[in-house]
Parts: C-alpha cells; structure tokens; sequence
C-alpha cells in the first residue's frame, strides 16, 4: 500500500463528525460550518495551522464537552493529542476542500 | 433469583465480562467526565452509595415508581412550530410510560442473543395536576421567548434571565423542557447530584413526541427516553472513551468502542465484543429512535438505586 501524503494547509480546518456519511471503513468530517441535521452530539476538532487544536466531543449527559490540546500530521498520520487524554492516531483517506476522510482503526488493523 | 438469571445471559452475550472498576478508576473516569468539583465529588460519593445499594438490594420491585413531569415549552412567537400542542407532549408521555415498562412494541426487533436481557424499569410518568403552590396545571407551561435558539452551554433555556423558564422545585418534579437547541442538538440532561435549579433534562422540539413536529428519524420520542435514562444515572453504552477502556458501570452491557449513529445491522463488533458485538440497541447509544428498544437488567438496577437514593423527593 502507497502512503498518501498530505500538508498542514489542507488539514488545519475546523472539522466535524458528519456520521451519516461515514461508511464500514471510513469515518467522515466536514467542515463547521456544514448543513448537519440534529444529532444526539457530534464530536470534531478545529486544528490550528500553529499546532494547537480545540477537540469537541458530546460529554456524559450529551452536552458538548470541550478541550485544547495539540496536533501533528506527518504524511497521512494525523495525530491528535488533548490535554489530560490519549493521543489519538488518525490514518486519513482523502483531504478534500470541504471534506476530510479518515480510515477505521478497525479496518487498518485487518490490513 | 433475578440476579443469578442475568449472570447467566450475560455469560451467553459477552463471552469476555467487562472488567469490573475499582473505586480509584472510578474516581480517575469521573474527573475525565466532569468539570465541576463539587458535583464531580458528588458524582463520586453517589456512585459508591449507588454500588452500595447494588449489592444490598435483592427483591424486585412489584409497584411501579411514579414520576410527576413538568413540561415548559419555551417558543419564539416567530415560529409557526415550536409552540407544541399538548397532544405533541402526550405523545411524548405515553412513549415514557411503555419504554420504562417495557410494553414498547418494537423490543421484539431485540436480536435473540439480548432478548433476554430486556428489562422492564419499573418506571411511569404522569404530566403534573397541580404546580408548587398548589393551584391544578395540566404540568405544561408554555413561556414565550425572543430567543432563536438556545445553547447547550450554561443551561440558558432554564433561567428567565436568559430568555427561558425557570425550573419547577427540581426535587420534586421531573423537569422537561422543550425548546429550539442550536447546533442541531437532540437533547441534554443533568445526571443526579448536580445544581438544583437546573436539574431535568432539555428536549430539541422536533425530537419531542410521535406527532406534531417531530421529525424523522427521531420522531419516535426516544431522546426524551435516553436523557431520562442519564437523569437517572444511567451512561452511554460505550463509556464515554473513544476507545475500548471507558465503561458504562454496567455488567450485561458488553464493552463497546464508540457511540453507534443510524441504524445499524447486527452484529457490530468493537472491543473483542464478538461474536454479539455492541449492544447498540439499547436506548443508551447514538441510533435513530426506531433502532433503540431496550434497557437492561442492570441498568434498570441503576435507576431504581437512583430512585432509591439521590432521586428519592420526586416519589
Ligand atoms: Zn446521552
């Protein structure tokens, strides 16, 4: 398998877990400011082009919970790291200008 | 009885039983959860009351809790649709009173290998007949506000203040309210042990009830059924980890990865769950309202050890 190589220009984006679009082995974002419909909470993560990133997830009774922390993208290895929590290793599909598609860790371990 | 029946449909589901927390990982997941300190040690000294309670408790209850509802519907005069009809907030109710007596027709969809795990919570609601001061209500409140929509930060749609509704004596009435959220947002709830004067759980309009406004696919009153389901301490099926070390406090739910969204094809494995794989149609995950039907035994445990304690006013 190929490597993709991707830049901190096409990443560094405010982006949001678009879940109706995910599919068995990829899990889909889009942009902020995209048309969602109502969910029961949507995680997402707005990556700063300095290196400092804001993760949103839903919290334990569905309100959004917030955090700061920080991110690194070597290649097609994203690597998202919030203060106080584990780093979470993202391999990305495809960065689109408006769409951003990362593989399943599932899917990756069976590769 | 009752609970040696469970250990053995759970040793069927989930091959490999979650591990069960120690207090110390207990307290470590509440301060990932809560920002608050004072409800995040109440959180703390309730789930050790709440364990307590788990293991004394040994008769299955024969009457039913009854939980007395205020609904405040908080709508913009602009809008044709927020102001709900009454029918709207019965459909709402009726929905309560078979999801938490488990006579929802569509458990029967629960995979065999769960079936037996569906639980009956023991739980009924009624609208309130009479408000604090004792005059007769028919327990829905509709206030008028010049907000568009409300956050789910700060809790705006419970204060006047800020163009909500105050909350009915929290201790004593389950309080609903049912408004526009901003961000698309299904719903929120407030897990007990937290400030009083924003307790209850917060409902998007066009989640709430069967008619009306309610909306596909979350037309079928199922965010109302998973807040409650937080108000009475329950969490989310995967424990609140994007990974497979958060639990949900619960033994007959197997261990899963991540919140399930849509509706999903059983089975779905995550976190070596196989072959039964994530429980995702318990009304405690992510799915569409027609793909959740079931509580289980120990969640309904969790309830009523709620309802026994911390939740013991509203009764
Ligand atoms: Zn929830």
């Amino acid at each position: 398998m190929s490597k993709k190589v991707f830049n901190v220009s096409q990443v560094a984006q405010a982006w949001v877990h678009s879940h109706e679009e995910d599919t068995p082995t990829t899990t889909v974002y889009r942009l902020a400011d995209f048309p969602f419909p109502p969910s029961r909470g949507r995680k997402g993560f707005q990556l700063d082009p300095g290196g400092t990133m804001i993760a949103r997830k839903p919290g334990p009774t569905d309100q959004s919970v917030k955090s700061d922390g920080t991110w690194k993208l070597s290649d097609d290895l994203l690597e998202l790291s919030p203060q106080g929590g584990s780093t979470q290793s993202l391999i990305l599909d495809l960065v689109e200008p408006d769409r951003l598609i990362v593989q399943k860790a599932s899917t990756r371990a069976s590769q | 009885m009752a609970k040696k029946k469970v250990a053995s449909q759970e040793s069927i589901s989930t091959p490999t039983p979650p591990i069960r927390r120690t207090c110390g990982a207990m307290q470590q997941h509440f301060q990932l959860l809560e920002t608050n300190p004072s409800f995040r040690k109440n959180q703390v000294d309730l789930e050790h009351a709440c364990q307590l309670r788990l293991r004394t408790a040994a008769l299955a209850r024969v009457a039913p809790y009854k939980i007395t509802c205020v609904v405040h519907v908080v709508h913009n005069p602009a809008s044709s649709t927020e102001k709900i009809s009454e029918a709207q907030v019965k459909s709402q109710i009726a929905v309560l009173n078979r999801d938490f007596r488990a006579t929802n027709a569509d458990k029967s969809k629960t995979p065999a290998v769960f079936s037996g795990l569906v639980a009956d919570p023991m739980i009924e609601f009624a609208l309130a007949t009479k408000d604090p001061t004792g005059q007769a209500t028919n327990g829905i409140i509709y206030t008028e506000t010049t907000q568009t929509s409300f956050s789910d930060q700060g809790n705006p749609v419970k204060f006047k203040a800020s163009g909500g509704a105050a909350a009915w004596n929290t201790k004593k009435y389950l309080n609903i309210w049912v408004c526009t959220l901003s961000g698309g947002l299904l719903g929120y709830a407030q897990f007990p042990g937290g400030p009083v004067n924003t307790d209850g759980v917060v409902i998007l309009n066009t989640a709430f009830g069967t008619n009306g406004s309610a909306t596909a696919p979350f037309n079928l009153g199922r965010t109302t059924t998973h807040e409650i389901g937080h108000y009475f301490n329950l969490r989310h099926i995967w424990g609140d980890t994007p990974d497979c070390s958060g639990s949900d406090l619960v033994t007959d739910t197997p261990n899963a990865e991540d919140a399930n969204f849509g509706k999903p094809t059983w089975p779905l494995v995550s976190c070596s769950n196989g072959p039964n794989g994530d429980m995702f149609m318990n009304y405690m995950d992510y799915v569409d309202d027609d793909a959740m039907f079931m509580f289980t035994p120990g969640q309904v445990a969790r309830m009523h050890a709620t309802l026994d304690g911390p939740r013991k006013s509203l009764l």
